[in-house]
């Protein structure tokens, strides 16, 4: 039931890509992103593929986690896919059936989409697979320390996303608990109508929303005892820092671009 | 009615690098009329434990019959077993939601699909088995009681489902000694006077030892030792070894018979103590 989310789905490990500075794989992801954008032809995804399985194989992390990102956009892909094989018009008529044509063009952008969507999602999973949450926060934070002097609160925002993510799994915990005590009672959250279902969360959510604000002012209170008073001043626990390696992976990544735009 | 556990295991988040195995090849039977105390420290299976008496965890492996039948099975009627196994979470408190008291004690009831003129009874008399006063609390928001008395409510919301067996998972968790002490009364008489059979979770050898006809000692997923309290108790250095102890007046018993004088070791309360020593004493002078 809720055991088959998992959010913030760090897996644990010690390969190159889980050693690399949080910075750097963001920054790394977002050109690969751009990558995937700007990829125009056969060679240039073959390249990306090569590059992305590659990581995959560095990450040496069971495939199927992967997978199960992508589930989620089975149906967008098969939709991507139907959309182009039968609308994208040109090159040679491979099969017609009357009015209806699938023409080649049509057949290589539907599956050049597709294959954008799994970069897009395998790539991402590789970051939010081998990093931390919390390491994950720190380099936003840093990553948006610059922002700061245009008034953007860098640091509170961090805060909020670390306490955001440090309470997924106790709020996942406490909402299975109240569902198991309630079904303990005979509540049944599995079967009738939309606005049956819709009712019968009510001893789920009511509970649920009394422990998290417990909880918040129990968190408020603890942070202030410990004289919490924002970023200004404020040092880490886990220093960050930057390795050649970190360097050479950024290097690399940023080379796909103009790699991609070449290669026509 | 009565439970059978056969060679039960339970592994959380089976093939992930999370996995635990929580439940180790659990063989229990739980009799009709039964007061059973499991006991174990955090982490040893006790609520994992439980939590598969009334279906709402399925065992990895293993079998558990109720009255002879397979409740593992798909078409077993769990909803029908978990009205005759009413179950307590701990801090039970934080499961309330309703309204009123009224409303949250009648959610089970109503759930069952009974009449309202039944249901109207059957929380009036569960919130007084519980020791509140139905015509001062039933249309009190549950939100304004204190802490003891949202307890009571959400026991009160089991018991109006009038259960065969009553298993509660650390009830007296959070409370002072007094609300323990009454809480602890409460149950011996819905085991004496209703004929529940109880079940009662607990880390705490001293709050079960005096009042459990049976005690199973959990560590690491299985059952370390099994038997009567006296039983259980003879093996103090085993369960020093759990990190479980035995409560005070048994130790003393132990002390003073290590140190030479005639004392029955099994004995858990004060004034059975007492008791003992006096008469100890009175034998030395005669």
């Amino acid at each position: 039931m809720l055991k088959s989310i998992t959010i913030g789905q760090f897996i644990p490990g010690d390969s190159l890509l889980h050693r690399l500075d949080a910075r750097a794989k963001f920054i790394a992801l977002l050109l690969v992103i751009i990558a995937v954008f700007v990829v125009r032809s056969f060679w240039g995804y073959l390249l990306l593929a090569v590059f992305i399985s590659a990581l995959l194989y560095t990450a040496k992390l069971p495939l199927h986690y992967f997978l199960r990102g992508l589930r989620p956009v089975y149906y967008i892909m098969l939709f991507t896919l139907i959309i182009h094989l039968f609308f994208t018009k040109g090159g040679a008529v491979l099969l017609s059936l009357g009015a209806v044509t699938i023409e080649a063009n049509g057949v290589y952008l539907g599956i050049f989409m597709v294959l954008r969507i799994i970069f897009l999602i395998v790539s991402t999973s590789l970051l939010t697979l081998t990093t931390s949450p919390i390491a994950l926060t720190d380099a936003l934070e840093d990553l948006m320390k610059p922002l700061g002097k245009i008034g953007v609160p860098a640091h509170e925002i961090a805060m909020m996303m670390t306490i955001a993510l440090r309470f997924i799994p106790t709020l996942m915990e406490e909402a299975e608990k109240i569902m198991k005590a309630q079904m303990a009672r005979g509540a049944d959250f599995e079967t009738g109508n939309v606005f049956r279902r819709a009712k019968s969360l009510v001893p789920l959510l009511v509970p649920l929303f009394v422990s998290s604000f417990r909880r918040a002012d129990d968190l408020a209170v603890a942070m202030e005892a410990r004289c919490y008073r924002g970023g200004q001043g404020r040092t880490r626990m886990r220093q960050l820092k930057i390795t050649m390696l970190d360097i050479f992976a950024v290097g690399i990544s940023a080379a796909l671009i103009p790699l991609m735009l070449l290669l026509t | 009615m009565r439970i059978e556990l056969e060679n039960i295991c339970y592994t959380y988040m089976p093939g992930t690098p999370f996995e635990v195995k929580a439940l180790k090849n659990i063989n229990l039977t739980i009799e009709q009329g039964e007061y059973l105390a499991i006991i174990g420290q955090t982490g040893s299976g006790k609520s994992t434990l439980v939590q598969h008496l009334n279906g709402l965890l399925k065992p990895t492996s293993g079998r558990i019959l109720v009255d002879g039948k397979d409740i593992s099975n798909e078409k077993a009627d769990l909803r029908e077993i978990r009205r005759r196994v009413g179950l307590l979470f701990q801090f039970p408190e934080h499961q309330l939601f309703a309204e009123t008291v009224y409303a949250d004690v009648a959610f089970g009831p109503k759930n069952m699909g009974l009449p309202e003129s039944e249901i109207s009874e059957r929380v009036e008399k569960a919130l007084r088995l519980v020791g509140l006063v139905p015509e001062e609390v039933a249309e009190r928001s549950p939100f304004t009681l204190s802490g003891g008395q949202m307890r009571r409510v959400a026991m009160a919301g089991v018991l109006a489902m009038q259960p065969e067996i009553l298993i509660l998972d650390e009830p007296a968790a959070g409370l002072d000694p007094q609300g323990k002490k009454e809480l602890f009364a409460q149950i011996d008489r819905l085991h004496q006077e209703e004929g529940l059979t109880v079940v009662l979770v607990s880390h705490s050898m001293e709050d079960v030892a005096s009042r459990a006809k049976r005690l199973l000692v959990l560590a690491n997923g299985s059952v370390q030792m099994y038997g009567t309290p006296a039983e259980v108790f003879k093996d103090a250095a085993q369960l020093e070894k759990l990190g479980l102890g035995l409560p005070q007046m048994t130790l003393l018993m132990h002390r003073l018979k290590a140190a030479g004088k005639d004392v029955p070791t099994d004995i858990f309360t004060v004034t059975a103590a007492r008791d003992a020593i006096l008469q100890m004493l009175g034998g030395q002078k005669r």
